[in-house]
């Protein structure tokens, strides 16, 4: 059993390089008993301190992000925080949102035996439980491979496997499904419900509610750092969508993205048509072993002009290449790509196209937010630039830096600075990944915007719900077809 | 299909690599036991293109052998009284490429063949205490990662237009290290954290699934290392190689 008696926590703020999300991610005098063998789900707007309460219970608060901790963390009658975090790990496993940064191996077969090996257990012992791992997760194809060939779906179920050859009695999920398709995310969801079903504890913070929302024996609803609602299953079978929007939250049955009903490009639409694109990486002398299913090869896609179209494609099909390309940012495409009647060469797809990345970090570089949208302004002028920062709600920190914003915020301004590049094309590679329902509705309305500019806009999304709420055409990319 | 292949089995010991990692730069770069250590400046060079091929890393290998091969025939075709700037830039070559890049073929083959696990494991069994293992572990982990930011910022850069010869073109250097600075500094974060919930900073002896014992080739490599040193060490007390051969 895990219980919380009046825990309250606030960061402390030397760690300001840690994003702002993760600032006020306090809690103020949280009580909370859960039962063993339970699963529940911890959710609520960005910020809320979900997070914060995982890293309570993992141990990682008070030993390794360091603030200031009243109350007391008991698990299983031992409090957590005179435990060593190895002994702890012992008992519990926790998944993170990245997939980029929770290997420390580069091969899979060494990260699912890194736990074990850590704790000293027998190299046999770990053998035959990776054996069995790899077996009751179907991952077999997966072992001994780098992980930077990876999708980050397959690197999701690694992490999951990782955890498992532990056999941890308490399962932690820190959105674990941010960065993964329909199809990956309903995997992972075959995962946890084997989790369940063994009568393991699982903790899961997130926002995506449909793939486990039948799985769930209780919510946790939380807001700024305290919780505000506490439900029990037969509470949550009368839920409705509806109730669910009111409460800020994301619907709990989701289609699939390929279900949903758009037309690709009507009749009246102005098209971009991409007659041929073609992409591999370089396949030398040297490494013609490198896996192949990076290749995009398509014919004949039309995109509407104007619209606000949605790109559907499963982890691992090559869609942020394909934007990479789109863009004209791959020097090696290989395309045809045809605009009002005359080709659209790279060059000049280079100067149209504005792409707002999966990851804003990437893309943020100047020391002030009033500088970053004037670098992208064709020819410097403050007043445009505080236009535009007041039309995505940002002008109260123009002088803010950049990196100290939030990741919503983040967002806002990568947008800004794509309206004030004047570029006619603007891609976004999933720009609600991990995002609550009030911040993805905040994305879709801006999305509406950039249209009313005449705009055109594109999304790779895998998110059914903003589709649905805004986009108005889809195309199912496959990335050979 | 699963027994037996765990992990890419090194073909050395992590031990020997460390022992060749030093080894290397003593005898090529720093010149132990000067001419009478001759022979194993030619042996060395062969063992880390021999390493690199066998680990199927035919890119370097193959540079490596070549630049190895264009030098020593260069060396030799020209004629060595010739004088002037030219010559003094071909010793210089030479010395480059019979000294330093030996030492760096064999520091690629050993980042590259070394798993983070046989890392920790070959530290631990040396008795480096944790806090030199683990940061250098961690700093393995780091490089290709990082490599991806870096290439995603770039992307990044060339599409808002910071590129040679745009109007941004001063910001080239400058504003790519924020990015580079704050993704490393996150992605560190939250590697240690990872790394921390699964037990890394236990106390307890750490076991390998890999197999680390110590086969022909690692006694064969490190008798081999051990004759240099002995040469070194004779030849500091007058005993020279090259004249007990004579004998």
């Amino acid at each position: 059993m895990i219980e919380l008696k009046n825990v309250s926590f606030t960061y402390l703020s030397e760690n300001s390089d840690e994003s702002s999300a993760e600032l006020n991610g306090s809690l103020s005098n949280i009580d909370l008993r859960i039962e063993k063998g339970s699963f529940v789900l911890l959710t609520g707007p960005s910020g809320c301190g979900k997070s914060t309460l995982l890293r309570l219970i993992n141990g990682l608060i008070p030993h390794y992000y360091s603030g200031k901790l009243e109350g007391e963390v008991v698990i299983d009658d031992e409090p957590v925080n005179d435990k060593p975090l190895c002994k702890s790990a012992e008992k519990i496993g926790t998944v993170f949102q990245n997939p980029r940064s929770q290997f420390f191996n580069v091969d899979t077969t060494s990260e699912l035996a890194f736990l074990s090996e850590n704790l000293g257990v027998e190299a046999e012992i770990i053998k035959s439980r990776i054996e069995q791992t790899a077996e009751s997760f179907q991952i077999k194809n997966l072992l001994d491979r780098s992980i930077f060939h990876l999708s980050d779906g397959e690197k999701q179920k690694i992490a999951c496997a990782s955890i498992e050859v532990g056999k941890p009695e308490i399962i932690l999920l820190d959105e674990p499904s941010a960065n993964l398709d329909y199809h990956a995310t309903m995997q992972l969801r075959k995962l946890i419900a084997q989790w369940v079903r063994q009568g393991r504890t699982v903790i899961a913070a997130e926002h995506r509610l449909f793939y486990l929302w039948d799985l769930i024996d209780r919510v946790v609803l939380m807001d700024d750092g305290k919780i505000i609602k506490d439900y029990n299953k037969n509470e949550l079978n009368k839920l409705s969508d509806n109730d669910l929007s009111e409460l800020g939250l994301r619907s709990a049955h989701s289609p699939a993205p390929t279900e949903i009903e758009l037309p690709v490009v009507t009749t009246d639409d102005k098209t971009l048509t991409i007659n041929s694109l073609r992409f591999g990486y370089k396949q030398g002398f040297f490494n013609r072993s490198k896996v192949n299913n990076n290749i995009i090869d398509i014919h004949n896609m039309e995109l509407a002009l104007g619209k606000i179209t949605a790109i559907t494609a499963a982890n691992g099909e090559g869609k942020t290449t394909f934007l990479n390309c789109l863009c004209g940012l791959e020097r090696r495409s290989k395309d045809d790509i045809i605009i009002n009647g005359a080709p659209f060469k790279r060059r000049n797809r280079l100067n149209s196209f504005f792409m707002v990345m999966q990851d804003t970090n990437h893309q943020l570089f100047t020391d002030s937010v009033l500088e970053e949208v004037m670098i992208s302004l064709p020819e410097p002028n403050e007043d445009k630039a505080l236009k535009i920062l007041e039309s995505v709600d940002l002008v109260c920190y123009k002088e803010r830096h950049p990196m100290a914003l939030s990741g919503g915020q983040k967002q806002r301004l990568a947008i800004a600075c794509a309206v004030a590049s004047e570029r006619d094309y603007i891609l976004f590679d999933e720009p609600t990944s991990g995002l609550d329902y009030g911040h993805m509705k905040e994305i879709a309305a801006l999305m509406r915007q950039l249209r009313n500019l005449g705009k055109t806009v594109i999304i790779v999304t895998h998110d059914s719900e903003f589709i649905e709420a805004c986009c108005e055409r889809k195309v199912n990319f496959v990335s050979r077809g | 299909m699963l027994k037996g292949d765990y992990g890419k089995k090194s073909f050395i010991n992590p031990i020997t690599k460390l022992v060749l990692l030093v080894t290397l730069p003593a005898f090529l770069m720093g010149g132990l036991g000067g001419t009478d250590a001759e022979i194993f400046t030619l042996i060395f060079p062969l063992v880390s293109l021999f390493l690199l091929f066998i680990s199927k890393n035919l890119k370097a290998g193959m540079v490596g052998l070549l630049m190895y091969i264009a030098v020593i025939i260069a060396w030799s075709v020209l004629p060595s009284g010739s004088d002037g700037i030219f010559h003094i830039i071909l010793f210089i070559v030479v010395g480059i490429v019979t000294g330093l890049l030996p030492c760096a073929l064999m520091s690629v083959y050993v980042i590259s063949s070394t798993t983070a696990s046989e890392f920790i494991t070959g530290m631990k069994k040396l008795f480096i205490p944790d806090v030199i293992t683990i940061p250098m572990s961690v700093i393995f982990r780091f490089f290709p990662t990082v490599k991806e930011e870096i290439q995603a910022i770039n992307k990044a850069m060339t599409m808002r237009g910071i590129r040679f010869g745009g109007r941004n073109a001063a910001g080239i250097l400058e504003y790519r290290l924020i990015p580079i600075l704050m993704c490393s500094l996150k992605i560190g974060d939250e590697l240690t954290a990872a790394a921390l919930t699964r037990g890394l900073d236990s106390p307890r002896k750490r076991t390998n699934i890999c197999d680390t014992r110590f086969r022909f080739q690692d006694f064969f490599l490190l008798a081999l290392c051990f004759c240099a040193y002995l040469v070194w060490v004779l030849s500091l007390f007058g005993i020279h190689f090259g004249e007990v051969v004579k004998l």
